[in-house]
Parts: structure tokens; sequence; C-alpha cells
């Protein structure tokens, strides 16, 4: 144990001082930080462990020698401990051997499998094989030792065979992938992954701890220990199948501390409170303190994970310290624990017991732990609700502080609250309508969990990027709501015919149209569709989930709650009313978001009339009831209120709809958002949290009525102020009147909130009383006075918090304020231009002191505004609006950004520098930590080197270069777009925004015979105007070549007279800019009697310009004239990458055509002249001619071809003869392999 | 290691003695006295305890702060006018002012004790207890230099 014990502690320390420079260790602690723990420490306890089981006195040989082993390590007698801690394995494969002559059972024939690999390891090490290569048997001989005793605890429950075969099976295959590792290391290592994968997910299933974890005290604690570290388990197992082991420090890393860490210590920690009795005749009475080092080791494990994934050295070295820091507190606990554990008699559970209960008897079990009663995850469900509610209230609070701050306010509370609360509650009326058996509660949980991740997802993902993570939320927000959906036909189809069936209908097509609005949020965080695309998605995004998934959801409800609520009976129409409702309001709302998406008015206003005439057919049984029963509660006027808002909403958008075109629906139904969002969506919430919340916290009928009198307490004024903010919100009012909206309005949220939680809490005690009742002491009135126990000391915390805090603020503003010192030396003005998601310019360079005017102008044809981090901010623009921002005199660099969301994430950043000040504004950092899309592109002037010898990134294509035949046919037709938001990889490693033609760069090859005619139809699908030139077509500039804006198209027509290889481009000015960003392609008319070739490659080759398209350095460089690089076919050194292919002996026809838009190309192939050179519509040299050609040169617009056969096999450069420029990218590599 | 490091160190010394004394007696002491003792012997025993950490904290622990706070603010040049300037001096001075807070806390909960008002005396005692842990945070917010 002593040698146990000295190897944890020195594998501890090396393991520290790997992550930690400075920790002084001896160099032997740091080398064998690995056979330390995994042998010296794990190998010592299993082989002291099985020497008990066996009870012979030579069985503790074999722990003696690892130990021995282990301190000969740590003192660093690297021979010695190898040599020892062999011999210790060997033995310990003796004493499985003895154990299975005594009894013969399959979980030691397993463990055995696992303790052969000891011995393995030792040979190998002593060998000098090289620890990856070790590191696999190590995790065979832990993996098989802990499955197989797992097994051996879990053996009372029956297992079929079938189950017995899988285990052995997955065991089997991580030990052929230990043996396959010493031929082919990274195959053995997926192979042993895949296998404890499979073993993680066997345990999980078959482990009996799947079940004791619902127990409690320690058997619960075990099963947590050993559940977690199954999931680590699968967790290093996927990363081994992954990776293969492969070197890298961090995957390396992460791969092996998932498995020696997460799996291995959280087995020992689950294990101990059983093992170390049975060891050391030691009891480890179980404590919840216990919990604490678990969850740092988890946390640990996490954490370092976490660092490793994402490749950060302080999350590594943290998660590294952090789990230290958890043995030792283990450590510590088990110390403490076994010596103080007589103080209280923890129940007489000995060692044996807890055997016998963790491996779950048939008979004589202990009784289950009382179900929670049923109303109780409901509660714990809307503890959720209020959750995400008072989230609402912080988001509110918070305002600018975040990204996007009305998104995030609508979407946490529509998305967060709402759609959690409709998920729980429509289903629980689902089942108590049709009085039906509940569906599965934990696959209901699922759903909820489900709904909340992906909420969170959709949330993380649209503020703060990367897109793809909100997208993923919102696909997974649709399946959830579909899932749902299918619970509710499935529960209508059991349930017998009754007279509340109807609702279901609602619930249903509530939750299709939360579909279809999951589906267009994703597409809007997708930012598929742009300009006014963008907005139809919008409105229909917008209309869909209100009306759709919440308004026929409450809708529905209102049938039965109403009367509910009124304490009346249901109206006799109630029915009809519904069937006739529904069947109005479902079509008709698909057709107003039809109507929206096809930008046809009339449509949506025909649908949306449709659905108000269901949403009046509604009212009628609810008027009806109101004839009855006036409302005299709280719930009730809340109810009716929001109800007479939602009428208002509906109207108003009809009216909305009906006078502006679809694009700009979405911008007006802003302005009805607060009515929506507050006075009807918040108050169908608040009101029936009011009237149910009492009914869900139970507890009979006096409690029932406390809880219904404290929440409804000061009802009258909260109602007042609700209903009296909500117009203040939606008016256009002055800012004071505005915030007065909001302070009411909050305020009358956060009373419900408050009173809530109290409620929440109260009921919590009175679970236990309920106990206390049941075995016959006790009074309700004590559930009660714990709360008002504590109420001082919390109390006395929410005070000493916001003294600390208010101090904290008061220490720290101003601090990183600059001096407020900077003086006024002069003013500029500069006119900002926000579109297709950028901000242009992205750089403003001004000298300190400069108090600059902003004039910012959305030219988008969408709403943008600008934010700058001072806190100046334009309001929403719509397209065409300008306005106008005036700045305090520059002292710092000033960032600003778009607030509308995810337009920061795709790239829509600028940043203010002062110069002439210090080194670090001389050399500004580009705001690539926002473009979130890993763009390296740099927004300056400073010239950047490539680096071309540097890999492409992982998922580049090449542009094909291989030249197809013409099409047959004298008329071609083609669509040709033009687009300016792509990014594309234009240097091995650097991706920048691009303009072009059909998504590519250069453009798609049109390709004919002379006298051919191309019909080309031009799309400007970008964010700014563009046109197109043709070279190889004779007509008046005038009308084809115009530049179209945004969303227009035009048809261009020409003839292809003359042969030859033609440029085509952007014929929009500053024609430089265009060009160079990418916006030109080539044209090829075939000469008459063309011979046909082998092999033809086109290579177009252009200048490339780093940096953001139109900003100042970047225009700067073009007009220069100084290039960063240069590219064939759109990357820079790209074919130096992806070689061309050729043969000895073919014949290979270069094609070439230069874009510039400032230099040429003298196009020459080392090592292989030309015999055929053709230029400019004329042969320069043909193939039976004597003479050869070294270069094809053509000046900027020019183009031609040549011809030539490869002499041998070999790799042949394709360089621009300009050896600038080939330095500088224009190069290329030809694959010759022999015929 | 001058002496001035003496005076840091009674400084330390000071604030750790007093915030650790509040955290056992509420974490240790308190819990324990419930659990283990009945009404009145419980009444009796954290009296006594409060009656000696009052005193404690009135005849030792105040006086070496202030004293050793006064003197360390010397030696780094503070004056009134520098606690108004952000950095060093605005969170010395917030310092200062959260330590005064809890101060009238602490003695706000000596007067509830006495007064019988258990309730506001405890909510005294803890606002008392985390306002200190914040003057620790901002102490240790403080710039070295």
């Amino acid at each position: 144990m002593g040698g146990a014990a000295v190897a944890l502690v020195a594998g501890i320390v090396g393991g520290l001082a790997l992550l930690v420079d400075g920790i002084p260790a001896p160099d032997s602690f740091i080398e064998q930080h690995g056979p330390l723990m995994a042998l010296g420490f794990l190998g010592t306890l299993i082989a002291l462990e099985r020497a008990v089981a066996l009870r012979r006195p030579w069985g503790y040989t074999a722990p003696a020698f690892a130990a021995a082993g282990a301190v000969a390590l740590a003192v660093g007698a690297e021979q010695v401990g190898r040599v020892a801690l062999t011999v210790g394995g060997g033995w310990l494969v003796a004493i499985y051997l003895a154990l299975l002559g005594r009894r013969r059972s399959r979980e030691t024939f397993l463990q055995l499998g696992g303790a052969l690999a000891w011995p393995v390891v030792g040979v190998l090490w002593l060998a000098g094989r090289p620890v990856p290569e070790r590191v696999v048997w190590f995790a065979v001989f832990l993996v098989l030792t802990i499955a197989a005793e797992r097994l051996e605890l879990a053996h009372v429950v029956f297992l079929r065979p079938i189950a017995w075969a899988g285990l052995l099976a997955a065991a089997a295959l991580v030990g052929a992938g230990a043996v396959v590792s010493l031929l082919a290391p990274l195959a053995g290592a997926r192979m042993a992954g895949v296998g404890m994968v499979v073993v993680a997910g066997w345990l999980g299933f078959y482990d009996v701890a799947r079940r004791t974890v619902r127990g409690s005290g320690l058997s619960r604690y075990a099963a947590v220990c050993l559940l977690a570290g199954y999931g680590w388990l699968a967790v290093a197992g996927g990363l081994w199948a992954a990776t293969g082991l492969a070197s890298g420090r961090y995957l390396y890393d992460a791969a092996l501390h998932a498995l020696f860490l997460g799996f291995v210590m959280s087995m020992v920690f689950g294990h101990a409170p059983v093992i170390l009795p049975a060891l050391l005749r030691v009891r480890l009475p179980y404590r919840p303190v216990l919990y604490m080092p678990l969850v740092a080791l988890h946390a640990a494990v996490a954490v370092r994970m976490a660092g490793d994934l994402a490749a950060a050295e302080a999350a590594r070295t943290l998660g590294g310290v952090l789990a230290s820091l958890a043995l030792l507190m283990f450590a510590g606990c088990a110390i403490a624990l076994t010596h103080s554990g007589h103080d209280r008699e923890v129940s007489g559970v000995g060692p044996v017991d807890i055997r016998v209960e963790k491996g779950k008897p048939l008979l004589g079990a202990p009784p289950a732990p009382p179900q929670r009663p049923r109303a109780s995850w409901h509660l714990r469900a809307n503890a959720i609700v209020v959750g995400w509610l008072a989230l609402t209230v912080v988001v509110a609070l918070a305002g600018d502080v975040l990204p996007a701050p009305r998104w995030l306010l609508i979407h946490v509370f529509l998305l967060g609250a709402v759609s959690t609360a409709i998920l729980i509650w429509s289903e629980h009326f689902t089942v108590a309508l049709l009085r039906v058996r509940t569906p599965p509660q934990r696959a209901s949980l699922a759903r909820l969990g489900l709904l909340n991740a992906a909420t969170v997802a959709v949330l993380a993902g649209v503020s703060a990027g990367p897109w793809q993570v909100a997208a993923v939320g919102a696909a997974l927000v649709v399946g959830v709501v579909l899932w749902h959906a299918a619970v509710l036909v499935r529960l209508v189809r059991q349930a017998l015919p009754g007279r509340f069936g109807h609702v279901i209908g609602w619930y249903v097509a509530a939750a299709g149209a939360l579909a279809v609005g999951g589906l267009l949020g994703g597409l809007l965080a997708a930012r598929i569709g742009h300009g006014a695309v963008h907005e139809r998605l919008h409105a229909a995004h917008a209309v869909v989930n209100l009306f759709g998934w919440v308004g026929l959801t409450v809708l529905g409800t209102l049938f039965t709650l109403w009367p509910t609520v009124l304490r009346t009976r249901m109206s006799d129409g109630t029915r009809r009313a519904s069937r006739m409702g529904l069947r109005l309001a479902a079509p008709g709302l698909a057709v107003a978001v039809g109507g929206l998406l096809a930008d046809s008015r009339w449509m949506a206003l025909a649908g949306l009339v449709a659905y108000a005439a269901g949403g009046l057919a509604v009212l009628a049984p609810l008027a009806d009831a109101l004839r009855r029963r006036r409302p005299h509660t709280g719930a009730s006027w809340m109810l009716g209120a929001a109800i007479v808002w939602f009428e208002v909403t509906l109207a108003a958008n009809l009216v909305v709809i009906a006078t502006r075109p679809a694009a700009e629906v979405a911008a007006a139904l802003e302005l009805l958002l607060p009515l929506v969002l507050v006075g009807f969506v918040a108050q169908v919430l608040l009101g029936s949290l009011l009237h149910l919340l009492p009914a869900v916290l139970g507890g009979g009928p006096a409690r029932f009525k406390q809880n219904a009198a404290l929440l409804e307490r000061g009802w009258p004024v909260r109602l007042a102020a609700l209903n009296l903010g909500v117009p203040l919100l939606a008016l256009p009012v002055p800012p004071p009147v505005t915030l007065l909206g909001w302070a009411l309005v909050l305020g009358s949220a956060l009373a419900f909130v408050a009173l809530a939680v109290t409620a929440l809490t109260r009921a919590r005690p009175t679970a236990g009383v309920e106990e206390h009742e049941r075995s016959g002491s006790g009074g309700s009135a004590s559930g009660g006075r714990t709360w008002r126990r504590s109420l001082p000391a919390i109390a006395g915390v929410v005070v000493g918090c916001l003294l600390t805090a208010a101090a904290v603020v008061v220490a720290t503003t101003g601090g990183s304020r600059p001096s407020t010192t900077v003086t006024a030396t002069g003013s500029r003005t500069v006119e900002v231009t926000l579109s297709g998601m950028s901000i242009r310019p992205a750089v403003i360079e001004a000298p300190v002191g400069t108090a600059l005017t902003l004039r910012i102008t959305n030219a988008d044809a969408q709403r943008h505004d600008l934010r700058l981090a001072t806190g100046e901010r334009t309001p929403m623009l719509a397209p065409g609006q300008s306005a106008t921002l005036k700045l305090q005199p520059l002292g710092q660099s000033v960032d600003g950004w778009c607030t509308v969301a995810g337009h920061r994430a795709a790239g829509m950043t600028m940043r203010i520098i002062p110069t002439g000040t210090t080194a670090a504004a001389s050399q500004p950092q580009a705001s690539t930590g926002h473009t979130g899309h890993g763009t390296n592109a740099v927004q300056t002037g400073e010239p950047t080197r490539l680096d071309l010898a540097a890999p492409m990134s992982p998922g580049w294509k090449p542009y094909d270069a291989t030249l197809k035949p013409a099409p047959g046919g004298t008329e071609h037709h083609v669509e040709i777009r033009a687009d300016d938001t792509l990014l594309q990889e234009v240097a091995p490693g650097v991706r920048q925004r691009v303009w072009t033609f059909n998504g590519t760069l250069p453009g798609p090859v049109l390709r004919g015979k002379v006298g051919d005619v191309f019909v080309v139809t031009f799309v400007n699908s970008g964010s700014m105007g563009h046109g197109i030139d043709f070279h190889a077509g004779a007509t008046a500039p005038d009308g084809p070549m115009r530049t179209i804006q945004p969303g227009e198209r035009l048809t261009y027509r020409f003839k292809a007279a003359f042969a030859g290889a033609w440029l085509y481009h952007c014929s929009t000015m500053p024609m430089t800019q265009h060009i160079a960003n990418g916006m030109y392609g080539a044209v090829i008319i075939d000469p008459p009697d063309l011979p046909k070739v082998d092999r033809e490659y086109l290579l177009v080759q252009g200048e490339l310009y780093l940096g953001e398209p139109g900003a100042d350095a970047q225009v700067g460089k073009i007009r220069r004239g100084e290039p960063d690089g240069w590219m064939f076919n759109g990357t820079a050194a790209g074919y130096d990458h992806a070689a061309l292919q050729a043969k000895v002996g073919e014949r290979v026809r270069i094609w070439a055509v230069a874009a510039g838009p400032s230099s040429g190309t003298a196009l020459h192939v080392v090592g292989a002249p030309f015999d055929t050179v053709y230029k400019e519509g004329a042969y320069l040299l043909r193939a039976d001619d004597p003479g050869g050609a070294q270069v094809l040169d053509l000046a900027p617009a020019q183009g031609g071809f040549a011809e030539l056969v490869f002499p041998e096999a070999g790799t042949y450069p394709v360089v621009d003869h300009t050896m600038r420029q080939a330095e500088a990218g224009a190069h290329g590599l030809f694959k010759v392999g022999a015929p | 290691m001058t002496w001035w490091s003496v005076v840091r160190f009674l400084h330390v010394l000071g604030a750790a003695l007093w915030v650790g004394g509040q955290l056992t007696v509420s974490l240790v002491v308190l819990p324990l006295a419930r659990r283990l003792l009945d009404e009145q012997r419980r009444g009796q025993v954290l009296s006594a305890v409060g009656r000696r950490f009052g005193l404690l904290t009135v005849a030792v622990f105040l006086p070496v702060q202030l004293a050793t706070g006064v003197a360390i603010a010397w030696h780094k040049g503070v004056t009134w006018a520098s606690l108004a300037e952000p950095g060093y001096g605005r969170i010395l001075a917030a310092k200062l002012v959260l330590f005064c807070a809890v101060m009238a806390a602490a003695g706000a909960h000596g007067w509830a004790t006495g007064r019988g008002r258990p309730r506001l005396a405890r909510a005294m005692a803890v606002t008392s207890l985390v306002g200190s842990l914040g003057v620790v945070l901002l102490a240790t917010a403080l710039p070295a230099s």
C-alpha cells in the first residue's frame, strides 16, 4: 500500500510538472508519469485486491513486486523498476490462474485476459518500445480488469448468454486492437477504441448502476461514479477510434486522460468505499461529502478535454491541476472518514452488505424509494419556465450590453419560456382531457431536455456564432416538436372518443406551425436568402411562430381553461366552434405564410383573414361563458386582457399586411411585438401559471388556498401595471416614457416570479412534511418554519452580495477608460455604408483627438444598424435610411458592429483606429475575431507574406483546371449569378471574401465554336451593383454591359464571331476592384479544325489582394498595383497542392487567360518547351514548324493556348516566368506519369 | 524582508483571523450548536461566542487593521485626492467603504442580539460575513505595485 501511495504521489507530481513549468519535480517523476499511475498505483491496488481474495501468503508477492517497482521507478532506478513491475504483472497472472483453478468463472477469464496485458507491457517496455505503443496495453489491462470486476458484482443479475457474448466480443476487440497495435499502431488503437465504446455501452446497459442510481446514499454515489466513468470510457473510445491515438500533443492527451482519469479514476472513487475495507480492514463510511472530489474530478476531466480539443493550454493545465486536487480531496476525505467514522453510525452497513446492495438481489430487495408524486415533475418542469422568465427579465435589463439584444430578448422569452411551457402544458392537458395514461415520463423529460438544449444552442449560435450551432439547434427544435406532435396524435388514437378530443387538434396544428417556423428560423440563422428574401423569410417566421405555435396553442387551451378559470361549465357549442375555428385558422395560417414567402400580399391577407375568422369562431363559446360568470380572479382578468391584446394584434397585423409589401412586413411587425409578447403571450403565461400553480403544487385544500392567496397577492395592481405598460412600449413615445413602460411591465413580471419562487420553495419542504405526516408526527407548519428560519440568512447573503457588487462597480468603473484628457484636435466626417454583410470602410484611421462624425447609410436590402463599443448607436436602419453618429475625440481603438442577430458573426464589423500614437495602433489587428469563419483575411496595408508551402485547409477543393469540350449545338444558354459574400481559400490557409460569378473563382467557363450564339441570363444576387462584359462578343456596351442592382437580371446575347481565349469580367466601376476581387472568367472559342489532343487545361491567372473587399487598405493596394499574390484559377499555388495530371507522350494543351487587373503573364512550363503556340486569334507556332517556344506571353485580358508533350515521367512546374509573380503564387505542378 | 513586510503580514493576518473567525462560527460552530445543544445552552454558548468575538474585534482586530492599513497607505503614497483616481485609488476607496459597511453590519448584529431580535441579528451577521469576503476580493484586486 505504501508503494501504491508513493506511486500515486510521484505520478501526480510528475503529471503536474508536465503541465506547469516551474514545478520542481525529479525527472523520474515526470518521465515515468504514465507507468507510475497505470502500473505503480493502479496495478499495485489491483494486485493487492486479488491477493486478498486469494487468501494465500504467496499471493502478496505480486503487489509487493509492483509496489517495489513503483518505488524504484520513482527514485530513478528505471531498469530495476521495469523488471520488478513486469515480474509483479506475471505474478498477478499466476494469481488469476490459481483463482481459476479454484472456481471457473467467466469474470476470472476476462480478468486473466486483462492481467496478461500487464506482463506484455512490461516486456515491451524492457524491449524499449515507446510509450504510445504501450498505452494500448495499459488500456487493455485496466478496461478488461474493471469490466470483469463489474461483471462479478453484477452477475447476480441474470445474464443471457447473448449479453455475455457481447461483452466478450467487445473485450476481444480491445485485446485484438492491442495485438494489432504491435504491427500497425494506428489501426490497433482505432480498433481498441471501437472496442472501448462497445464495452462502455455494454456496461452502461447491463450494469446495476443504472438502477441503483435511483437509490440513495452509498449505492447512489457508487452508481453515479460508475455511470460517469462509463461515459468517459465511451468518450475515450470515440477519441481513440477517431484519432487512432495519433501523435500531436492535444488529441493524444485528450484520448489518454479521458480513459485513465475520467474512466479509471472514477471507477476507483466508486469502488473505494467497498474495496478499502477489504484491503485495509478499515471502514470507509459513506458521506455525501464524497461527491465533492467526484464532481471535481469530472469537472477536471471535462475542462481538460475542452482544453485539449480547443488546443487551449491554459484550460488543459487548469484541468490537470483540478484533477490532482480532486485526487487529493478524495484521499483527504477517505482518511478523514476512516478515522472519524464512529461519531455517527451509519445504519450498520458493512462492506458485505454494500456488495449485496450493489449486486441488486432479486429477493428481499430494499423497498424502492417512494415514487415522487405525479404533480412533482410538472412542478419541477415549471421551474424551468420560471427560470427562463427570470432570464428574460435579466436580458431586458442588460439591454445593450448583449450582442443582438432585441433578438435575444424575444427568443429567450418565446423560445425559452413560452415554448417550454407549451411543451409541458399541452401534453399535460392532452392527458388530462383525454383521460389516457401519461406517456412515459422519461420520454417527456427527454423532449424537454432536448428542447432546452436546442434553445441554448440557438441562442448561443445566433448571438455568438458560429451559425452552424444555431442551425443545428433549430433543426433539433423542429425534431422535438414533431416528436411532441406524434406523441399527441398517438394519445388521441389511444383514447376513447370524448368531449375534449377536439382540443388536441389545435395542439398538433400548433406543433406543425413551430416545425415550419423553426425551419424558417434555421434558414434565417444559416443566412440563406439575402435582402428582400431574407425579410420575407423573417416575416413568415414571425407570423407562423406567433400566430401558429403560440396562438393556436393558446386558443385551443382557452376552450377548457377559460371556463375553469371562471369556475363555470363549458358552453354547449364549444365543440362545434372549435372544429370550425381550427378548420379556418390552420389552413388560413398556412396560406398566409405561403403568401408571405411567395411575396403575394393578397394571398397572405386572405390567409390571415381566414385565421382571424377562426379566431372569432373560438371567441363565441368564450363569450358565452363570460355571460354566465363575470371574471373575478386575477387569473381570469389576466387571461381576458390577454385575449383582448391578441385580437388587437391580429387586427393590426391585418392592416400591416394589407398595406405593405411582404418584404416590409417584418419591419412593421416589430412595432407590434410588445403587444404580442407582453400583452398576449406573457399575460397568458402569467395568467395560466397563476391559476395552475396552486393546483400543481398540491398539498391539500389548505395548502392550495394558501398558495393561491400568495400568488394572487396584489393582482389588481400587477394587472393594471402590465396592461398600462404594454401600450407605452408599443407606441412611439419619448424614451423616458418607454422606460416607464418597461418598469411597469418588468416590475409586474418580477413580482410574479418572486411570488412563484416563494411558492415553489415552500413546496419542497412540504414533500418532507408529507412523509412526516404519513409516519404520524409533525405538522404542516414545519415546512414553513424551515423556510422562515433561513430567510434572515438569505436576506443577509443578498444584502452582502449587493454591497460587494456595488463596491466592485465603484472600484472598476473608470479604471479601464483612457484618461479623459483627449482633446479635440480636429474633426472629420466619414461616410459609412452597411451592405452585404459588411461595413465599409472596415477600418477608419484618424489621428488621435479627431472628433469623428460617421454618416451611416444602409445600402442593403435588409435592415442593419451600427453600434460602437463606446456606446453610440444608430437606430435600426431600413434599406436606404441614414443616420449620423458624433463621436467623442478619438483616444483608443473603437470597435463597431451591426447588432442584428448573426450579422456580427457574418463579418459586419468595423474598427476605428487612432494613428500616430503607439505601435499597437500602427499594426492594428484585423477584426478577425469577430468574423467567426476562421478568416485570416488581413485588413490592413501591412504587406503580408503568404506561406505558400503551408497545407491547404481540410475540405479545400481545387478549381478543376480540366477544360471540357464544347457542348453540341450552336446556341448556348447560361445563367450567371453575381455574388459578393462568399469566403474562399485564396492561398494556403488564407480565406478571404471574394466576389464571384456563379460562386467560383474564376467564373464558369463558356466554350463553343466560331459562330455559336451565347444567351446569358445575368442575375445580380449580390449586395451591390454588378455588370458583365464578354470580350468574345461584339455589341454596343450601353445595354447588356450596364450595371444592374441587387435582385435585377438582364439577358446578354452575343455571337462568337472570332476564335480565341477571351476574358469576361464585371463591368461595374471601379473595375479594378470588381476584377481584383474575383469577378472574371474565360470564354473559349475553338479555332476551326482545332486538332483533338489528349488533355486540355485552362489556367486563368489573376491577382490577389488580401483584405476586406472595399476597405481602404485593400483599395489602396489595388490602385497602386501591389498585389499580395498571384493565383492560377483562384488559389495562389493551389496546383502545387493538387498537381495537374498528364502522361508521358500525351499531347497537352494549356489554355491561358490573364485576368489581371494590372499584370499579364509569361506562362512557362519548366522542362518542357511548347511546340504549338496560339495567341490572340492566331497561331504563332505550329507543331510541324521547326522552332519551339518557351513562353506564352499575355498582356492583361489577353488569352491563348500552348501545346506540349512531356518527354519523360516527373514533376514539371508550370509558372508565370515573371519570377516575382511565380514566387508569390503563380505556380503549379504537372505530375507526369509513365504512359 | 523589511519592517514593511511585518506590517503587511499583520494586516493580512488580522483580516484572515477576522474573516476566518466569522466563517468558522457560521459554518462550524453554529450548525453543531444547533444539532448538539438544547435551546437554552445554545443561547448561552452562542452569546458567549459572539461576545468574545466582538470583544476581540473591537479590542484587537480593529486597532491593528486601522493602524497597519493607514501605515501601508502612507507608505504607498495614497492621498485623499488619489482615492478618486481610477485604478488603485478607486479600488482602495471602494474597499474602505465596503469595510465601513461591514463594520456597521457587525455593529448592528451586536445591537440586534442585545435587543432580542434574532432574525435581524442573523441577517446582519450573514451580511457582515459576505461583505467581508467582498473586502478580501477587493484587496486581492488591488494592483500589486
